[in-house]
């Protein structure tokens, strides 16, 4: 059970994933994950969890590598695989049930 | 910025862990997640954030690697666990470090000898070619002579250069007048040449410094050049006085200057006087090899030059199975110490077994007590290979703190090794903990780490991990079964290499105390000896040297209590003043065969008298022998009589010595009793006294007094500084003392083998204890229901004796054998006594059994304590 867990930042990396339309590479999960939690993402962060993230089969890699025909870039897109998306929805249950009833106990310590 | 504008040690490390392609796509996102924030906050932060990010990639990358690389676990975290964990057993971790780490040590100290005694190239280049050139009549091989050097130098032509060396000691007297004697080295002008070094200030020596009347000049070493003279720069072209005449220094040598010329402070020239006679033979000859020529080739033109000198100088040699040989300098250097060398490895590497099997006891018992805690790790998620990799880490770690140890004990050791070990190993200055003994070191401790740690630590987690433990009862320290086998096994095992150990100890002891009962051959209470050396310019002649002495002698006999004195070449019992060969009437040595030899004393009459050394038969030697027209006459031993004239006697009979063929016949005119020259319990084959006592140019003074030997001393200083003021005293020593260090030898290697096995009998001891104790701790359930059955507590301890007992019997038995097998590579150590001496053998059995007994009686009585009321309510 220890090994299924999410860390939080997986978590971002892959909610960043969905939200770019499934598959990204490392420059605008960057920009997308500075922009949502409002301070600095370093590149390196994000390529070491995508890695991670691919060994523990959660999400896939293609190399799209333009450079050999002298147009455009070297990218690593990555895609969402479908035991992805299961994490990541029982995380947000995990989330969901630790959350629930907090709001109520969160207002009366306001 | 770009990639290029990255850290070399970054690109390079990320070129190597990243595929071509994903280092393109790396590079390439780099660049352009660069872009975009050089237009958000500015180039120089985008530069900062670019390469930062590659080079945490890269360390981040590093340190996935490594961790694959050495299992799961790995991490600095891990090891900052682990020395946590560690430092909470302290005793734990401190005995495997100290004892594991001791081990190495020693190991590495003794290897730091066979380094440089047999690894490691002499210090001089090309070592390999330089060899020592020597005459061969087997069994016996010595120097050359003037003669034999004069023709090899004219003659040889496969030595690049030759020399020859003499070994002596001469009084410096300095500007304020104190003398003293020092060790000296002549040589001859290609001597530094041939070793290939040469002074770091001033001049070598050239040709004309070796002929005879140039004026006489000495190089000096560093370290003399710098105590006595007032510096390098000072002491070249100053005038130093030995034996009286002047000596100019012309160079000063290097520190370090190898086996053939450290610890000598002064290398005056030699001047070689071609005498009328092929003897004596004095002169340590060397040579270096020309580039190309074998030494087979060498020996050939060797034997051949020798060949042809023979015949011109026949009448004073006729030894023509002789030859010349060339022997490797590093053979003839070294000598013969590989028995001892053998010894001492086996030992030490004996002791770091039972430290190492000590170490697994200690580890497998404490995986055993972390079993709930490794079982809950297991149980949380953790790998077997996690689990394992934790332990190794912990491994690790005590291996690095061992090897540290060991080397910090190895470094002490080797300071320590010219003190304790210069009696029995050569060239001890030049060991070193150099990069070769420092991985040998490292070696070993990886090697241990490996036995200790990595044997229980998977042993210790089952294939099927620990989730079963957590359902065990109980909390204590129980062992399974088969852990418990494990341990005894290392018991026994520990055991059985102890008693070689404890048997070689024992061997040498048993040599030692032989060694001291051998009747030394003289009375040494209340006798003093010291070494007298008249300056050469002051008493070169015969004449004067005997006026000297007679005088001596007669004012030091006339000191009150002393009742008398006498002078001779030698000193016993490991001081040889010369061997001479000789040919017997009776006996004639047959053409082709080598005369015998035997130790030759230069003696006066008090010799005897002042030793106590008994005169069997015949008379005493005279005063009167020494004249110009008095017929040679010698003394013998009984021993050199019973060799030479079994049953019979030797008095009257005559031989010629030296090989002079031409020379009058010498006679025996008496015999007294042995007195050891080289070395106690050595064989010498007898010894000849000649009454040439009287003309020595550096001798031995003995003086025998009523009581205290010592106390004479001062009134003996002030009769010599009346006769000559300059007249050296040295090496003053009472007989006891001239006995004890004839024994130095013995008495270190004894010492350090029975250091050896205590220490490893002590570690073995505890490993029976510990496992003892473990067994009544595994039991204690057991023990009590027995007790509150009825069971008496006597019969209870006698049983856990029994079973401690019985690995002892186990080890000793094993052991036994071991030791049997092993003592037998010490017999040229031993004296009088056998490697399998009966005694040695029941008295180390013995030990080990009574000192077992009582390593198993304490957890014995703790088992005839157990309350079971306690026990069976825990259970």
């Amino acid at each position: 059970m220890g090994r299924k867990w999410l860390g939080e930042f997986e978590h971002q990396v892959l909610l960043a994933i969905i939200r770019l339309g499934g598959e990204a590479y490392s420059v605008p999960l960057v920009l997308e994950l500075e922009d949502r939690s409002g301070r600095d993402v370093a590149q390196a962060a994000v390529f070491i969890v995508l890695r991670r993230l691919e060994a523990k089969g959660l999400v896939s890699s293609r190399m799209e590598d333009s450079t050999e025909t002298g147009t455009g870039r070297a990218r690593r897109y990555f895609k969402m695989t479908s035991e992805g998306r299961d994490r990541v929805r029982a995380y947000r249950q995990m989330l969901e049930r630790f959350w629930d009833g907090m709001d109520e106990a969160m207002g009366e310590g306001q | 910025m770009s990639w290029r504008r990255v850290s070399p040690w970054v690109r390079r490390l990320l070129t190597h862990l990243l595929s071509e392609h994903e280092l393109r796509a790396v590079i390439s996102e780099l660049d352009e997640l660069n872009e975009v924030r050089e237009g958000r906050v500015g180039a120089t932060r985008a530069a900062r954030a670019y390469s930062r990010s590659a080079r945490q990639l890269a360390l981040q990358l590093l340190g996935q690697r490594m961790r694959g690389i050495a299992g799961a676990g790995l991490s600095l975290r891990a090891v900052v666990q682990s020395l946590r964990a560690l430092s909470r057993v302290p005793v734990f971790s401190g005995s495997i470090v100290a004892s594991v780490g001791l081990g190495i040590g020693g190991c590495a100290a003794v290897f730091s000898v066979v380094n440089a005694l047999f690894l490691q190239p002499l210090p001089y280049p090309d070592a390999d070619r330089l060899h020592f050139i020597v005459t061969e009549s087997a069994p016996n091989w010595y120097p050359l002579s003037v003669v034999d050097f004069q023709a090899l130098k004219a003659q040889q032509t496969q030595f690049a250069s030759v020399a020859a060396y003499m070994r002596r000691t001469r009084t410096y007297t300095a500007d304020d007048g104190v003398a003293e004697r020092l060790a000296a080295v002549f040589v001859t002008p290609d001597y530094f040449r041939t070793l290939g070094i040469s002074p770091v200030l001033g001049r070598d020596f050239v040709g004309e410094d070796g002929l005879p009347g140039a004026p006489a000049t000495v190089i000096v070493s560093d370290g003399f050049a710098e105590l006595r003279l007032g510096g390098r720069h000072n002491a070249l072209g100053q005038l130093i006085r030995l034996d009286g005449n002047s000596f100019e220094v012309v160079g000063i040598m290097p520190p370090d200057l190898g086996p053939l010329g450290s610890s000598t402070p002064i290398f005056p020239a030699l001047r070689m006087q071609t005498p009328g006679r092929k003897g004596p033979f004095s002169y340590w000859a060397i040579g270096r090899l020309k580039e190309g020529v074998s030494p087979a080739g060498a020996n050939e033109e060797l034997a051949a030059i020798n060949r042809n000198l023979f015949p011109l100088w026949e009448d004073s040699y006729q030894d023509d199975r002789a030859t010349w040989g060339a022997r490797p300098m590093a053979d003839v250097v070294n000598g013969d110490p590989q028995d001892t060398l053998v010894v001492l490895l086996g030992a030490v590497l004996l002791v770091l077994l039972i430290a190492t099997a000590n170490a697994a006891n200690l580890f497998t018992a404490r995986v055993s007590q972390r079993r709930s805690e490794l079982a809950v790790r297991s149980a949380l998620g953790a790998s077997r290979k996690q689990i394992v990799g934790h332990l190794l880490v912990e491994t690790g770690i005590l291996t690095v703190g061992g090897a540290a140890f060991g080397l910090l004990v190895a470094w002490g050791a080797i300071q320590l090794l010219p003190v304790v070990a210069s009696g029995y190993l050569p060239r001890l200055s030049e060991v070193r903990l150099d990069p070769a003994v420092t991985g040998f070191a490292l070696a070993l401790s990886l090697l241990c780490g490996l036995l200790f740690g990595v044997l229980p630590a998977m042993t210790g987690v089952g294939k099927d991990g620990l989730g079963g433990q957590l359902r065990a009862a109980g909390r204590s320290s129980s062992l399974g079964g088969g852990k418990h086998r494990v341990h005894r096994f290392l018991v026994v095992a520990q055991l059985a290499v102890v008693v070689p150990l404890l048997t070689g100890a024992g061997l040498l002891v048993a040599t030692l105390n032989k060694l001291q009962e051998v009747d030394p051959g003289f009375e040494a209470e209340g006798l003093l000896s010291m070494r007298a050396s008249p300056s050469r310019s002051a008493y070169g002649s015969w004449e004067v040297r005997v006026a000297l002495w007679d005088r001596v002698l007669a004012e030091v006999g006339a000191i009150p209590g002393v009742f008398s004195v006498g002078l001779a070449d030698g000193r016993p019992p490991s001081r040889m003043p010369q061997s001479n060969n000789f040919d017997l009437e009776d006996d004639p040595t047959p053409p082709g065969e080598s005369q015998p030899q035997a130790p030759w004393v230069a003696a006066t009459p008090g010799y005897f008298e002042a030793l106590g050394v008994p005169l069997f038969g015949g008379r005493m030697l005279r005063l009167a022998d020494i004249d110009a027209d008095a017929p040679s006459v010698i003394l013998v031993d009984q021993e050199w009589e019973e060799r030479f004239f079994p049953g019979g006697s030797a008095i009257g009979k005559r031989l010629k010595s030296g090989g002079c063929a031409q020379c009058d016949w010498t006679t025996i005119v008496g015999i007294v009793g042995n007195v050891p020259y080289a070395g106690t319990g050595t064989y010498q084959g007898g010894a000849v006294y000649s009454p040439t006592g009287y003309g020595v140019t550096d001798g031995y003074l003995y003086v025998r007094s009523a009581g205290n030997a010592s106390a004479v001393m001062p009134l003996v200083r002030e009769a010599l500084r009346s006769i000559d003021p300059t007249l050296p005293l040295t090496e003053i020593l009472t007989a006891e003392e001239l006995l004890s260090n004839g024994l130095a030898g013995p008495r270190q290697l004894s010492r350090i083998l029975t250091w050896f096995s205590a220490t490893a009998f002590l570690l073995a001891l505890m490993g029976l204890y510990g496992t003892t104790a473990y067994g009544v701790q595994r039991r204690r359930a057991e023990i009590a229901i027995r007790i509150a059955l009825g069971g008496s507590p006597g019969a209870v301890s006698g049983r856990v004796v029994r079973q401690g007992m019985g690995l002892v019997l186990g080890g000793l038995l094993f052991g036994l054998v071991g030791a049997l097998a092993v003592t037998r590579v010490m017999s040229s150590l031993l004296f009088e006594v056998t490697p399998r001496d009966p005694l040695t053998l029941l008295g180390v059995s013995g030990l080990l059994l009574g000192v077992a007994l009582l390593a198993t009686l304490v957890p014995a009585m703790r088992a005839a304590n157990v309350d079971p009321t306690v026990v069976l309510r825990e259970e």
